[in-house]
C-alpha cells in the first residue's frame, strides 16, 4: 500500500504557516526558558549526624557524631565535630543506661560503656545542641559462622585470587537479622572493604590488600542494613544517621 | 439489576415500527480488512460506529437515504440509497496519506455509542512520528495531548498524570501484560502488525476495565481477501516481514520482527549482547463478506546475554485470543471472546544498582466473556460479563543495594460484569453504565456517565464522570529512566494490606471541525486512593517499608488544533496539567508532574515522491527532590521535602523524510530517514549529581550541583520498506 505515489497530490510547503510556527515555536522556547532551574534553598538550621551500631558481646559501643554540611556551601573533606558540651545522649537497654562520652583524642567519636546482649532492645535518646534525637533498635538473635572454621583466615598461594580479589568461602546461619555484612579492617581499625552477602553460603571476594587484618561477619538489624545500602536510609528521629545493632563474628586475616 | 430497569434499558433501544434498517460493513479498499470505529453518519446527523468486525446498522425513517462513511487515514465515502439494498452494504474506503491533524478528531454527529468520546486515535503509518532507531507504536502516542513519556529513552505511556503501570494495554481488545522490549524503550508489538493505536481516557466506556486511568488499544492488521501480499522492512537493528492473503471465507495475516544488537555492541567494545523476536498473527472469518470471527495471536521473546554468553535475562509475552459471533439478528448480537495470556521473566544474579537480583516472574490469565449488544438510531445497549483465572508469581530476590524484593504467589478468579444504555435525546446523547470488577475477596463497583451535546456551528460538547478500578498493581520505578529497569513488582489487592486502586474521574471536552481546520480540547480532573509506589531513595523518613500507599489527584487542560491541506498538515498541542500524590504527609507533586507541554507536529509533501515530517516538543521541568545537607566525609546526601523543587525544561525536535520508489519485482518501496533529537536536547530531567562527584579533582570544592540525568545526542535512523 503506497500512499505517496499519487500524481494528483499538489504540494505546498508547510512554511506558508510561518506565523503559526513562529508563535508556537516562540511559546515553546518561552516555556522552556521560563522554567529555568532555580537552585533550591538549603535550610539554615544545623543538622546533627549520629552514626552508631551497638555490637553484642562488646563492652563499649562507639558512636560517630558530627554536623552535616549545608548543600549550598562548598563541600568539605574533613568532618565537622560537635562540641562535646552540646551532646547529651543516652543509650539504654539490657537493664542499663549510660551517657555518650567523648573519646579522648578523637573529636568525632563518642563512647557508651554498655554491654550489649543478643536478642535485646536498645534506645538512643537525648539532644545535641538542643535538638532532640531518638532512635531504637533490636539486636538479632543469633549468628554462627560454620566456614571458615578456624579463627584465622590464611591467604596464601593456594588461595584462588583473580585480579584484585581473593576468594574466601563461607557458610553461616543467622536468626533475626535483616542482612549479613562483611567488614574488612586494617590493623588501625580503618574500614577497607564493606560487603553484603547474598546468601547463607558462598564465596566472599576479599580485596587483595595486605593491610587487611580482620574480617568481621555482622548480622545486622534493619536500621543498619538500610543505612549500609547504596542510598542510605536513616533511623534517627530529629536528626540524621543510624542507630543499629549487630552480632559479630571476627576472623583474623593472615597474608602469606 | 431490577426488572424495571432492564425493561427501561430495552425500551431505550427498541426502534419505532416505521423505521428502515441498513446493514453494512466497512472495509479497507486495498486489503479488504474490516475497519472498526468508522463513523457512519445518517440522516439528521445520526452517527453510528462500526464494531470490531467493521459492521454497522443504520436505522432511518425511510428512503432516500444518504450515508457518509468516514475514518481517520481514509478518504470518506458517501452512499446514496434510494431503496432497501439487497443484503449487506459493503463500503470500501481508500487509504490516503495520513495527516497528523486528523488525530484532532472532528465531531459533528450524535453517536449513540459515544465511541470517540475521550478517545484519541493515532493511525500507524510511516512517518506519523519520525522513527527513533526503529518505528514504535507507543512512541507514536506522543501525538496525543494527554500522553507523555518520562524521557526520550522511554516508550511507556504516562496518561494524564498516572503512571504507565496504571494504564491497561490491549491488543485487539485483549489485555497484554508488559509488552516492552529492553528498558521499555520500545513496545514489543511489531509496528508492521498494527493498523492503529488509540488512547481511551477516563471516564471510560463500561466495556473497559482493569485500569484506574486510561486504556491503550492496539488494533492489529488482518489479511486481504482474494489475493496475497507481503513485505519486508529493514532498520539498523530490526528486520520486519509480513504476509497476508485470503479467500471470501477467511483471511490471514502474519508479521514478525527480529533484532540483535550483539554484534554491534561487541564491535563497540561492549561486553553484552541483546536480541528480541516478536510476532503477530490474525485470522478473520467471513460469512458473505461480513466478518464474524477473529483470532489473534502474539508472542515476543527478549534475551540479554552476559559476558560469558549465558542468559542473564529472558522475558516474553504470549497471547492467544478469539472473538466470534454466537448469534446475530438485525442490530442485536451476542459475541463470545476467550483469551490465554502469559508473561514470563527470569533474571539470573544480575548486578543492578549495587544489588544482586534474581527474578522468576510469571503472569498468566485464561478466561472468556460474553457480550450482548443492540443498537438503533436513538439508542444502544450493551451487557457483558467475563471470568478468568489469573495467576501471578512474583519472585524477586535482592541481595544488597536499595532494590525491593518480592515473594508473591497468587491465583484468583476474576469476574467482570457491565451494562450500559445510551439514548439520543434531540441534540444530546447520554450514556449511562455500571461496571463491576472482582478478584478473590475484593471487588469494585464503577458507575460511569458520559454525554455529548451537539451545538450550533459544528461544535460538540462532551461531558463525563465515573470511577475506574484496578485490582492488582504493577509497580516499577516511576521516575525517569536513565538506567535500565528490569523487572516489575506486582501487588494484589486484598493481600497484605494492599488496597484496590479507585479513581474518580470527571471530564469536559469541546470539539469543532470543518474539514480543513479542527480543534479539540479537554478539561479533566481525578481523585484517587489506593495508589501503590516504591519508596524513592530520596524518602529518608525513618522506618517504614519499601512500599508506600497513598492518594492521587490530577487536573488539566488539553488544547489541540490542526489545519490540513493537500499533502500537508500542522497540529499544535498545549497541555496544562497537575498531578499530585499524598503518601500520608500532605500533597506533593508527582515525580512526572509536568506543568506545561507544547508540541508541534507538521507534515508536508516535497515534490511527487518525498514527504517531510517534524515533531517538536517542549515540556516544563519535572519535579526534583533537593539536597539539603551533605554528611561528611563519605559523602551522603540528606534530602529535603520530596519533589519540592523543579529542574529545567526539556526540548526535542525530531525530523523525518520519506521517499516512495518503485521497488524490485513490482513492489512499492519507501525509504525513510529520520533524526531524533536533532537539536541535541536538552531531553533529560535534572537531578543532584552523584555524591562521589563532590570529591575535588584538583579544583576547588563546590556546593551540590544539579545536572542532567543523561545526555542524548542527535540519533540518525534510516530504513527501507518494500511491499508486494
Amino acid at each position: 500500500m503506497d500512499q505517496l505515489t499519487s500524481p494528483t497530490i499538489h504540494y505546498a510547503p508547510i512554511f506558508r504557516s510561518r506565523p503559526a510556527l513562529r508563535i508556537f515555536g516562540g511559546l515553546a522556547l518561552c516555556i522552556v526558558a521560563a522554567c529555568g532551574f532555580d537552585r533550591p534553598q538549603a535550610p539554615s538550621e544545623p543538622l546533627p549526624v549520629v552514626r552508631g551500631v551497638v555490637v553484642a558481646g562488646a563492652d563499649s559501643q562507639f558512636f560517630r557524631l558530627d554536623w552535616a554540611v549545608s548543600a549550598d556551601s562548598p563541600w568539605v573533606t574533613t568532618p565537622r565535630p560537635i562540641d562535646p558540651s552540646d551532646v547529651a545522649l543516652t543509650v539504654s537497654g539490657g537493664g542499663g543506661s549510660v551517657l555518650l562520652l567523648p573519646r579522648p583524642g578523637d573529636p568525632t567519636t563518642f563512647v557508651a560503656t554498655l554491654p550489649v546482649d543478643a536478642d535485646s532492645a536498645y534506645t538512643l535518646e537525648g539532644a545535641v545542641a538542643g535538638i532532640s534525637l531518638s532512635a531504637s533498635t533490636g539486636v538479632p538473635h543469633a549468628l554462627t559462622v560454620h566456614v571458615p572454621t578456624a579463627d584465622t583466615i590464611v591467604i596464601d598461594s593456594t588461595t584462588a585470587c583473580v585480579f584484585a580479589s581473593c576468594e574466601v568461602p563461607y557458610s553461616l546461619t543467622q536468626e533475626g537479622a535483616a542482612a549479613v555484612l562483611v567488614e574488612a579492617r586494617s590493623a588501625t581499625g580503618a574500614l577497607v572493604q564493606l560487603g553484603r552477602l547474598s546468601a547463607d553460603s558462598g564465596v566472599f571476594l576479599i580485596r587483595w590488600v595486605t593491610e587487611i587484618r580482620t574480617l568481621d561477619f555482622l548480622a545486622v538489624d534493619p536500621n543498619a542494613s538500610a543505612f549500609a545500602a547504596e542510598f542510605p536510609r536513616p533511623s534517627i528521629e530529629g536528626g540524621f544517621g543510624v542507630f543499629g545493632a549487630a552480632l559479630r563474628v571476627r576472623k583474623v586475616v593472615r597474608w602469606e | 439489576m431490577r426488572p424495571v430497569l432492564v425493561l427501561a434499558l430495552l425500551a431505550a433501544v427498541t426502534p419505532a415500527a416505521a423505521q428502515v434498517r441498513v446493514h453494512g460493513v466497512v472495509v479497507d479498499a486495498t486489503g479488504g480488512a474490516p475497519l472498526e470505529q468508522t463513523r457512519v453518519t445518517g440522516p439528521e446527523r445520526q452517527v453510528t460506529t462500526t464494531d470490531r468486525f467493521g459492521r454497522f446498522t443504520v436505522v432511518a425513517a425511510g428512503y432516500p437515504l444518504r450515508l457518509v462513511v468516514a475514518r481517520i487515514g481514509y478518504a470518506p465515502d458517501t452512499l446514496e440509497l434510494d431503496a432497501q439494498p439487497e443484503g449487506i452494504v459493503r463500503v470500501e474506503l481508500r487509504p490516503r496519506p495520513v495527516q497528523v491533524s486528523e488525530i484532532v478528531v472532528t465531531t459533528g454527529g450524535a453517536d449513540p455509542g459515544l465511541a470517540d468520546l475521550g478517545r484519541w486515535t493515532v493511525p500507524v503509518a510511516e512517518g506519523v512520528v519520525p522513527a527513533a532507531v526503529a518505528p514504535d507504536l507507543f512512541r507514536d502516542l506522543a501525538i496525543v495531548p494527554g500522553v507523555t513519556q518520562s524521557t526520550i529513552l522511554s516508550a511507556r505511556p504516562i496518561v494524564r498524570g498516572y503512571d504507565a503501570g496504571e494504564v491497561t494495554l490491549r491488543l485487539d481488545g485483549f489485555e497484554l501484560p508488559n509488552p516492552y522490549h529492553i528498558a521499555r524503550a520500545f513496545s514489543s508489538i511489531p509496528v508492521e502488525a498494527a493498523e492503529r493505536v488509540s488512547v481511551a481516557t477516563a471516564p471510560l466506556d463500561v466495556t473497559l476495565g482493569g485500569t484506574s486511568g486510561a486504556a491503550v488499544d492496539i488494533v492489529g492488521r488482518v489479511g486481504e481477501t482474494g489475493g496475497a501480499g507481503g513485505g519486508a522492512a529493514l532498520t539498523p537493528i530490526t528486520l520486519d516481514a509480513w504476509a497476508e492473503g485470503g479467500t471470501d471465507g477467511i483471511t490471514l495475516f502474519g508479521a514478525g520482527r527480529a533484532a540483535t544488537v550483539g554484534t554491534i555492541a561487541r564491535m563497540a567494545g561492549k561486553e553484552f549482547s541483546y536480541g528480541f523476536k516478536d510476532g503477530y498473527g490474525s485470522l478473520l472469518g467471513l460469512r458473505r463478506g461480513v466478518p464474524w470471527l477473529r483470532l489473534t495471536g502474539f508472542a515476543s521473546e527478549d534475551h540479554v546475554d552476559d559476558t560469558e554468553g549465558g542468559d542473564a535475562m529472558r522475558w516474553g509475552v504470549g497471547l492467544l485470543g478469539v472473538r466470534a459471533d454466537l448469534w446475530r439478528r438485525g442490530a442485536q448480537r451476542l459475541e463470545l471472546s476467550a483469551q490465554v495470556t502469559d508473561f514470563h521473566e527470569t533474571v539470573d544474579h544480575l548486578q543492578i544498582r549495587g544489588a544482586f537480583v534474581d527474578v522468576r516472574n510469571e503472569f498468566g490469565r485464561a478466561g472468556g466473556g460474553v457480550e450482548w449488544g443492540a443498537g438503533a438510531a436513538q439508542g444502544r445497549a450493551v451487557v457483558g460479563m467475563a471470568a478468568a483465572r489469573r495467576r501471578i508469581d512474583n519472585d524477586v530476590r535482592v541481595s544488597g543495594g536499595s532494590l525491593v524484593p518480592a515473594a508473591l504467589r497468587s491465583t484468583v478468579t476474576e469476574v467482570g460484569a457491565y451494562g450500559a444504555v445510551s439514548r439520543v435525546l434531540g441534540t444530546t446523547t447520554i450514556d449511562l453504565g455500571l461496571r463491576y470488577d472482582g478478584a478473590g475477596p475484593v471487588g469494585a463497583w464503577q458507575p460511569r456517565i458520559r454525554g455529548e451535546i451537539r451545538l450550533d456551528g459544528g461544535w460538540s460538547l462532551g461531558i463525563g464522570a465515573g470511577r475506574s478500578a484496578r485490582l492488582y498493581h504493577t509497580v516499577s520505578d516511576p521516575g525517569s529512566e536513565p538506567e535500565l529497569v528490569f523487572y516489575d513488582l506486582w501487588f494484589v489487592a486484598g493481600e497484605d494490606g494492599i488496597p484496590v486502586a479507585l479513581v474518580d474521574h470527571a471530564m469536559l471536552s469541546l470539539g469543532w471541525g470543518d474539514g480543513r481546520f479542527s480543534f479539540r480540547s479537554a478539561l479533566y480532573g481525578s481523585r484517587g486512593e489506593g495508589m501503590v509506589e516504591v519508596r524513592p531513595e530520596t524518602d529518608q523518613s525513618p522506618g517504614g517499608g519499601a512500599l508506600r500507599i497513598g492518594d492521587s489527584r490530577t487536573c488539566g487542560l488539553e488544547l489541540q488544533g490542526g489545519v490540513s491541506g493537500t499533502g500537508r498538515s500542522l497540529t499544535v498541542t498545549y497541555t496544562l496539567s497537575w498531578s499530585e500524590r499524598d503518601w500520608g504527609e500532605g500533597w506533593l507533586p508527582w515525580i512526572q508532574d509536568r506543568r506545561h507541554l507544547v508540541r508541534v507536529a507538521a507534515q508536508t509533501s516535497l515534490g511527487t515522491k518525498w514527504r517531510l515530517n517534524a515533531l517538536a516538543e517542549g515540556m516544563s521541568a519535572a519535579p526534583l527532590t533537593p539536597v539539603e545537607y551533605v554528611v561528611p566525609v563519605e559523602p551522603i546526601y540528606v534530602y529535603g521535602r520530596e519533589n519540592s523543587a523543579r529542574g529545567s525544561g526539556t526540548f526535542r525536535l525530531d525530523l523525518g523524510v520519506e521517499r516512495a520508489f518503485q521497488g524490485p519485482w513490482g513492489s512499492n518501496g519507501t525509504f525513510t530517514a529520520s533524526v531524533t533529537n536533532l537539536t541535541f536536547g536538552p531531553v533529560a530531567p535534572l537531578a543532584p549529581e552523584d555524591p562521589t562527584g563532590l570529591y575535588p579533582t584538583g579544583g576547588p570544592t563546590h556546593a551540590v550541583r544539579y545536572v542532567r540525568m543523561f545526555d542524548f545526542p542527535a540519533v540518525p535512523t534510516i530504513g527501507v520498506r518494500l511491499e508486494f
